[in-house]
């Protein structure tokens, strides 16, 4: 394998460690959605304590075939991502030879390999009893139908949609999506759709023993609310144009309360305290998540409830 | 001449009690925080409060930035003052090799004409004595300015108190943060 290769490969993993966090993503680098770039920005700063621009993510790694590697720094930080050392190491290949003799330092490398191999043996043994001992009622099912962007078509994130049985009023539990499973199952289902950042939908869903593929739910984005959210993720740059924004989509009477983690206590902020946080936004802002938002008649947000990690 | 003797006994006792019973009205209506909040709550609140001082320190690497626009140096200086009881609140001069104390204000001034600094806040943060409006937060902070390094031990009092917040035409009483003054440990 080349270095370009090696690099593709590093580029599937980034993924495949991707989906660890995000499970419901499961498309590939051209897939890769806006909010899934913003995603991967905020999981490399967790977990690498490094910064990753969303253009050099657009250069480096939306594009299918590339015809540079980046830089040697860069392709450090994407390894640590998914468990390597670095660079170097991934790129390593041991040199397979004829001969019978081999050195001190490989048969400790072969040593090594071998308990390896013995330690993945040992897990597997125990995730296959864990399989079979496990209730099959606890096995998780993603719902039978497809969320998604009504203009831009993409798939919707489900963390950020809540599904509600309205069949005669509507439910005041959201559906698990096990509940929803059974429920539309055999008959069919109107449900209230509900997200901070899309507009409220009532919608019916056929049965699913009925439909051949999962019916598709087009959700109408709430694009005020979308901009809250992209400006949570924002940087220093064009900070005057996100005040004058945010002054724009923001209601007089706006009342933004924080949770605390763990739910012990809120703290709140008006409008001008709000504009004055992100326009200069600080690092504890990408601990912030929306999760629930109340607009005024004409649109502009009254309410935004966050809560912090 | 006994019974007036009596009498100022009598108004002196009154006076006294009733003193001592307007002490203990005040230590009523000013609870410590430790009795207002449970004890996860209030702790939930002092580390909320971290994120304050990481704030300010944001700003304050910042504000050391060459070429920074004037416009945005302003819109930071008003958000790092936002963060303080007020303009005069005294705090380290990070630009001083030798430690001293000067105005926020004056430090802001001064960050102006500093040379970029690199500061990173200690993670572990102890809260000490609490009382009905506030608690001191210890914390230690690093500078690197020009390849050399200091560290400073600190101890900030850090306001929390029911203070009114205007939401456009209604206002109401809720719990806000205000950073108060700095001392070296």
């Amino acid at each position: 394998m080349n270095e370009m290769q090696h690099f593709q490969e590093l580029k599937r993993r980034v993924l495949e460690r991707y989906r660890q966090d995000y499970p419901y993503f499961q498309g590939d680098w051209k897939t890769f959605s806006s909010q899934d770039i913003l995603n991967l920005i905020a999981l490399l700063e967790r977990e690498c304590k490094e910064t990753v621009s969303e253009k050099w993510i657009y250069t480096h790694l939306k594009p299918e075939t590339n015809t540079k590697l980046p830089r040697k720094n860069m392709l450090h930080v994407l390894c640590r991502f998914v468990g390597v050392s670095s660079w170097d190491e991934f790129i390593f290949e041991p040199v397979v030879t004829g001969s019978t003799v081999v050195s001190k330092e490989e048969t400790k490398r072969s040593k090594r390999g071998y308990l390896w191999g013995m330690g993945m043996g040992v897990v597997l043994v125990l995730l296959a009893v864990a399989y079979f001992l496990w209730p099959e009622k606890k096995v998780t099912k993603m719902p039978p139908v497809k969320l998604q962007n009504q203009y831009t078509q993409e798939a919707v994130d489900s963390s950020e949609v809540q599904v509600y049985d309205a069949t005669h009023t509507v439910g005041t539990q959201p559906l698990t999506p096990q509940q929803f499973e059974e429920k539309v199952r055999e008959k069919p289902l109107t449900v209230f759709v509900k997200s901070p950042f899309y507009k409220d939908t009532i919608v019916q869903i056929p049965p699913s023993s009925t439909v051949q593929s999962p019916p598709v739910v087009a959700l109408q984005p709430d694009d005020y609310a979308m901009m809250v959210k992209a400006f949570l993720k924002a940087d220093i740059t064009d900070w005057q144009k996100r005040k004058t924004q945010l002054q724009h989509i923001l209601s007089e009477d706006l009342e933004v309360m924080v949770m605390l983690k763990g739910g012990l206590g809120s703290e709140f902020y008006n409008k001008a305290q709000f504009v004055q946080k992100l326009t200069i936004p600080t690092p504890v802002l990408k601990r912030w998540e929306i999760v629930d938002i109340k607009n005024e008649p004409d649109g502009k947000l009254k309410v935004i409830r966050i809560k912090q990690e | 001449m006994r019974s007036g003797i009596v009498y100022i006994v009598f108004l002196w006792c009154a006076s006294v009690w009733s003193q001592a019973a307007t002490e203990s009205m005040k230590t009523t209506n000013e609870q410590s925080l430790k009795q207002v909040f449970a004890a996860p709550v209030l702790q939930a609140y002092q580390e909320n409060s971290d994120i304050k001082i990481q704030e300010l320190f944001f700003y304050l690497q910042q504000l050391t930035q060459p070429g920074l626009e004037p416009s945005l140096r302003q819109e930071m200086e008003t958000a790092c003052l936002a963060l303080f009881v007020n303009e005069a609140t005294m705090v380290v001069d990070l630009t001083s090799p030798t430690p001293t104390h000067i105005p926020i204000a004056t430090l802001l001034q001064k960050l102006a004409q500093s040379a970029p600094i690199q500061i990173t806040v200690s993670e572990r943060v102890k809260y000490n004595t609490v009382t009905y409006r506030s608690w001191t937060s210890g914390y230690t902070i690093r500078c690197v300015q020009n390849g050399s390094s200091r560290e400073y031990a600190i101890s900030q009092i850090v306001f929390f108190q029911l203070l009114p917040q205007q939401f456009g035409a209604h206002q109401q009483q809720t719990y806000q943060y205000r950073l108060g003054a700095m001392e070296l440990r």
